[in-house]
């Protein structure tokens, strides 16, 4: 009598030939016992009787303390078995009630996995698929991310970016639940025997309605502990919006900032540093358009209008195949669709700006719109001085969209953003810039496991700096730069199986660039060039077992320089010795394979381990001319002939556990990140009206590594998180401080973030934040000489000097109007601190002849330490309204 | 007005923010440094006595202290041909007997000699292209020069020295000439023209300076210097790390570069120099 028995690495084997070597040590890792066969001679006591399998593994369970795991297909419940009373070994029983020509079992630590051995190609024909959308039941937004759970096979799925879900399962009747925090659960009771169509409304939960999430947890799950995908946070519109905010409204980017690993350059900007990356490293997708600067007025504001989104996602490592392009993080925000069901709109009134978003169905249950945009106005009040110098500061931003379902396969949506930054300084310089994307999606269902999403991608970049030769409105000189993408994207995902999720896609952009150019003096501009990028993806999200589960993937990209372009050569000295003049065609490819691979292990129901593994090409890098990053002086060049692609790997471990039923999350992570070909120009480089602008770059090495810590509170009145962060983060770069290791402008060894949502009642909300991190690294002189009477800094390694340690406390309380049933209209007042204690946060100091009160240099001369800060306390009131 | 804070405070006022700047003495920021030998040198092509600076460069603690002479060094400056010794004249003060003219295409070497090291370097004196009167606006029926110290989007990097004045004949012919005009009888302004955009010194927000010198009795006296490419590659540095340093699109901070070797700072020049006089400009009646 044999019985065929594998242990689980042998199981995995089987079922996961194709998965890599990666996965294999990670196995070995967590699976050291072997030789457990002693177990198999175990007795079982059999009273006489008649038993099916349930029977059987019930009984087995019970004597022998074991457990055992199978799926409810593999169970025929009609077989039975006869036993005379008596004593029997464990392989013996075993090899009776499953025998070695229909099944497979595994086992390891008295835990058996039972598998029918021609389970999937017996039970592929008797399989049905409930498919469809999940929606709020009140205004018919898809909702991201819900919570589709079968409790049988304890296993599920969640509706992916447009709603959309899909699982697979054996005829047979089950119960779905489905989840979405803010909404009530839904519990639902299937006869499947057919493919199912079934969309579900969420109704929102009354009493959560003015309550914070912070994640989309439900009971059912953990999902910090459970997903495979780790260094991701989500956030939505709620918690942002309750975040308190520098001018009193929320604002997605400085929500960001308060997350560990991830920091702003300098205190009000809106550029995102993440886990020792350059700025240049972050890729922002509106609606799957990117977004090459994010900055309004400086970076006081985003041009992400928290009104307009409705989801969050930000990656800072770990990032799934279908992202590339960056090296640092990926930050996807979606915007809402609108209300199919009724008109409505909300606002807000600040004392800078104001708001407004307006939706309503275009044909209810079909299709719907939705429009927001934001206006500041100091300007107005500036224009109030008749002497006002020509000085003028706004800026605005329109979000839109309109989607319509033709019928149950196929949606069509359109969405796009446009905004407009003005900064004029005495009638004698102006900068101006702006952002404007459109996005064209087509979701097309192929059939209940196959989703397609079709997106055409319009987004541009482009700024003007305009100088006045005299007080006057003549425009005597302008710079003019930018980038203009244009992309073509096609992604899939195949439902195969409530374990295993396949998706694969392709996409293809053209680059334009425009480092820099003035109409008048074309010999003086920085070349155009333009670029083909594409790259091809297939990933999985498996489920193996209870315990394992892993998304990996592999990504394929490929850039290439195409069409009419000058392109300069240059000697070692970097003097240019050559040009050579393309006319059309391909001059130059670079390509690479990027994998990806996420690793989770479960320790425990409400413990696991993860690991990840990323390699990311980056075939752009920016250039700024500011030191300080409120700039929209931003220069945009791509790999060149002269310039190597980015690449980046980064490995990541993390440990993840929730407490108290999953009311507190915590997790640890670890990261390496290795960044080759990062790209600076030289001191005092020419970056404006410099044709031979490559011949000022140099290319070296980056490195970063951190450990952050992370405890969140999601659920109940009193909400929020506290990090904490220990990261270093080195640049390499030839030609740049001798050619020696220095500290990254960004490096900040420690930070300490801390955020507050208390729900005391129906009516009042309070939050806070407290941020407390090293002060940025900086050069200061070590030496000075005159030269026709000015002071000349000696400066001596770089970036060896900080600024004052920063932190920050902001508050901000929220009074909610009394509701009425009878009326639709909603408000609130938003009372709002930031910086509540005054802290003084430089962020430069400079060393400049002192001046007086009126900001006239004192004579003689005198040079003092000039520490700059933005800041003081920052009161703020907003008037918010929903109708 | 140097205004690149009003800037930021223009933007703070607007969201009513209260951007602010404190300053502390640099005293607190001193670190030890190895003092190297800094030099401001220039050869023109006026005839006269042509100067050679020498200092010690300091802990920036003490930038606010004088600059500790170098005294006793032998400088020589030589056209390739002839060598021209320079004097101290007084402490860290050398210069050229008051013949000595420089030629335009002539390349300059400069060479000191102290304390058993030689530091030495060359400029080319570049040619003046052209040479143009100051435009003067008319404003309110007054004449005005906009006065600011850098001015961008000019063909040639160019260094200019105005000199406003009441001539001593004017002023003898005419003593009862108010006090007003006689308390402004001299008023130099200095200001660079360079070729290209800087983005830094644009944003550097200085106001412009309306210069008026209403009265039919002031004079110019416009001189323009030619500045070779590694001079103004130069001062264009030095001008990142002092006037348009805490501008809005600052630069990262970097060493100035020098034409000078072995270690020393500074630079060594050599330009032509133009010079133009005429009458203030005055509105018609």
């Amino acid at each position: 009598m044999k019985i065929k028995i594998v242990n689980y690495f042998m199981l995995h084997i089987r079922f996961g030939g194709h998965l890599n070597l990666l996965f294999l040590l990670f196995w070995f890792m967590v699976n050291s016992s072997f030789g457990q066969e002693k177990l198999l001679q175990e007795t079982v006591i059999i009273e006489k009787g008649t038993y099916d399998q349930i029977d059987i593994i019930r009984l087995v369970e019970r004597q022998l303390g074991v457990n055992f795991a199978y799926s409810p297909a593999s169970i025929n419940p009609e077989k039975t078995f006869s036993y005379e009373e008596g004593i029997f070994p464990l392989s013996e029983i075993l090899n009776d009630v499953f025998p070695v020509s229909e099944y497979v079992i595994g086992y390891k630590n008295r835990k058996f996995l039972i598998k029918g051995k021609f389970e999937d190609e017996q039970n592929e024909s008797s399989k049905f698929t409930i498919s469809g959308h999940v929606t709020d039941s009140l205004t018919g937004e898809t909702l991201i991310g819900a919570n589709i759970y079968i409790p049988e096979i304890k296993q599920g799925t969640r509706s992916n970016p447009y709603g959309f879900y899909s699982i697979t399962l054996p005829e047979g009747v089950y119960q779905l639940l489905i989840s979405f925090i803010g909404y009530e659960r839904q519990i639902l009771k299937i006869d499947l025997h057919q493919n199912i169509q079934f969309d579900f409304p969420l109704i929102p939960n009354e009493q959560m309605l003015q309550e914070i999430e912070v994640t989309t947890e439900t009971e059912e799950e953990n999902q910090n502990v459970e997903n495979a995908q780790m260094s991701m946070h989500s956030l939505d519109q709620k918690f942002i919006e309750s975040i308190p905010a520098l001018v009193g409204e929320g604002d997605a980017i400085k929500a960001i900032q308060l997350l560990p690993g991830i920091q702003s350059m300098t205190e009000g900007s809106s550029g995102l540093i993440v886990r020792g990356g350059g700025r240049d490293q972050n890729l922002m997708l509106l609606d799957e358009a990117p977004v090459y600067n994010p900055a309004h007025l400086f970076g006081f504001y985003s041009v992400f209008n928290p009104d307009a989104l409705k989801d969050l996602k930000i990656y800072k490592g770990a990032f799934p195949a279908s992202y590339g392009g960056r090296l640092s993080s990926v930050m996807d925000v979606r915007m809402k669709e609108g209300n199919n069901q009724s008109f409505g709109g909300s606002g807000g009134i600040g004392l800078i700006s104001s708001r407004l978003t307006l939706e309503g169905p275009l044909k209810k249950d079909k299709g719907s719109f939705m429009l927001s945009g934001r206006r500041t106005y100091a300007d107005v009040f500036l224009k109030l001085d008749p002497n006002d110098g020509g000085n003028d500061v706004y800026f605005y931003d329109l979000n839109a969209k309109l989607n319509y379902k033709i019928d149950s396969k196929n949606t069509v949506f359109l969405s796009g953003y446009f905004g407009r930054d003005v900064l004029r300084f005495f009638n004698q310089y102006e900068a101006n810039w702006g952002n404007a994307t459109g996005t064209l999606r087509w979701n097309h269902i192929f059939n209940d496991r196959l989703f397609s999403n079709f997106s055409l991608i319009y987004s541009d970049f482009h700024y003007q700096m305009l100088y006045f030769s005299e007080a006057e409105t003549v425009n005597t000189f302008s710079w003019n730069s930018g980038i203009r993408d244009l992309n073509g994207k096609a992604d899939f995902t195949y439902f195969v199986k409530p374990n295993l999720t396949t998706k694969f896609g392709a996409n293809v952009i053209h680059h334009r660039f425009d480092p820099g150019n003035n109409p008048e003096t074309p010999d003086q501009n920085v070349p155009t060039t333009n670029a083909l990028e594409s790259a091809f993806y297939l990933a999985n999200e498996h489920q193996i077992g209870e315990k394992l589960a892993l998304e990996y993937g592999i990504r394929f990209s490929i850039f290439q320089n195409i069409g009419n372009a000058k392109v300069y050569q240059f000697d070692e000295n970097y003097q240019v010795t050559d040009s050579v003049q393309h006319s059309g065609g391909v001059y130059q490819t670079f390509s690479g394979i990027e994998p990806r691979l996420n690793i989770r292990y479960l320790l425990k129901d409400n413990q696991s381990l993860k690991l990840s593994y990323t390699r990311s090409l980056q075939y752009l890098q920016t250039l700024t001319n500011a030191s300080l990053s409120f700039s929209a002086f931003d220069i945009h060049i791509p790999a060149s002939p002269n310039i190597e692609p980015l690449i980046g790997d980064q490995v990541s471990l993390g440990y993840f556990r929730n407490l108290k039923d999953n009311q507190f999350e915590f997790s640890v992570e670890a990261y390496y990140k290795n960044m080759a070909n990062v790209i600076d120009y030289i001191d005092h480089a020419s970056l404006v009206q410099n044709p031979y602008l490559e011949g000022e770059i140099r290319a070296g090495n980056g490195k970063s590594y951190g450990l952050e810590f992370f405890l969140k509170k999601n659920t109940g009145n009193l909400t929020g998180w506290v990090g904490y962060t220990l990261s270093k983060a080195f640049l390499k770069i030839e030609a740049i401080n001798e050619g020696k290791q220095y500290n990254a402008p960004y490096d900040q060894p420690y930070s300490f973030k801390a955020v507050i949502n208390y729900q005391k009642s129906t009516r009042w909300q309070f939050s806070g934040n407290w941020v407390y991190s090293t002060g940025n690294a900086i050069n200061l002189p070590v030496g000075t000489y005159n030269y026709e009477g000015k002071q000349v800094p000696i400066y001596g390694e770089r970036n060896l000097n900080r600024l004052p340690n920063y932190h920050r406390l902001d508050l901000s309380a929220t009074l909610f109007a009394k509701k009425n049933q009878f009326r639709k209209f909603q408000s609130s007042w938003t009372f709002a601190l930031y910086n509540a204690y005054g802290r003084i946060n430089p962020i430069s100091v400079n060393f400049l002849p002192e001046i007086n009160n009126e900001g006239k240099k004192i004579e003689p001369q005198h040079i003092v330490a000039r520490k700059t800060y933005l800041f003081s306390i920052v009161p703020a009131i907003t008037y918010n309204f929903k109708f | 007005m140097k205004n690149t804070i009003s800037f930021l405070i223009l933007i703070a006022c607007s969201v009513y923010l209260t951007s602010c700047v404190d300053q502390i003495p640099v005293e607190e920021f001193a670190v030890p440094h190895q003092a190297k030998i800094a030099v401001e040198g220039l050869i023109t092509s006026e005839q006269k006595a042509h100067t050679v600076k020498l200092h010690y460069s300091t802990d920036y603690g003490k930038v606010n202290q004088p600059p500790e002479p170098v005294e006793k060094a032998l400088v020589t400056i030589s056209d390739g041909q002839n060598n021209f010794e320079l004097d101290e004249v007084s402490p860290g003060i050398y210069q050229t007997d008051s013949l000595v003219k420089g030629g335009v295409g002539v390349k300059y070497y400069l060479k000191i000699e102290w304390n058993g090291e030689v530091y030495e370097a060359e400029d080319e004196m570049q040619p003046i292209n052209s040479h143009e009167q100051l435009t003067f606006v008319e404003e309110a029926g007054r004449m005005e020069f906009p006065y600011r110290p850098h001015l961008f989007g000019f063909d040639l990097p160019n260094k200019y020295d105005v000199t406003f004045f009441v001539p001593d004949s004017i002023v003898d012919a005419n003593p009862d000439l108010p006090d007003w005009i006689l308390q402004k009888k001299w008023t130099t302004k200095t200001f660079h023209t360079h070729p290209l955009m800087e983005p830094n010194g644009i944003f550097e927000f200085v106001a412009t300076d309306h210069l008026i010198f209403n009265n039919p009795n002031y004079w110019v006296k416009q001189k323009k210097y030619s500045i070779s490419p590694e001079y103004y590659n130069f001062l264009r540095a030095m001008f990142s790390e002092t006037d348009w340093r805490g501008s809005l699109l600052d630069t990262t901070p970097g060493n100035v570069p020098t034409n000078l070797s072995n270690g020393a700072v500074g630079f060594f020049a050599a330009c032509a120099v133009d010079s133009l006089l005429y009458p203030y400009p005055t509105v018609e009646k």
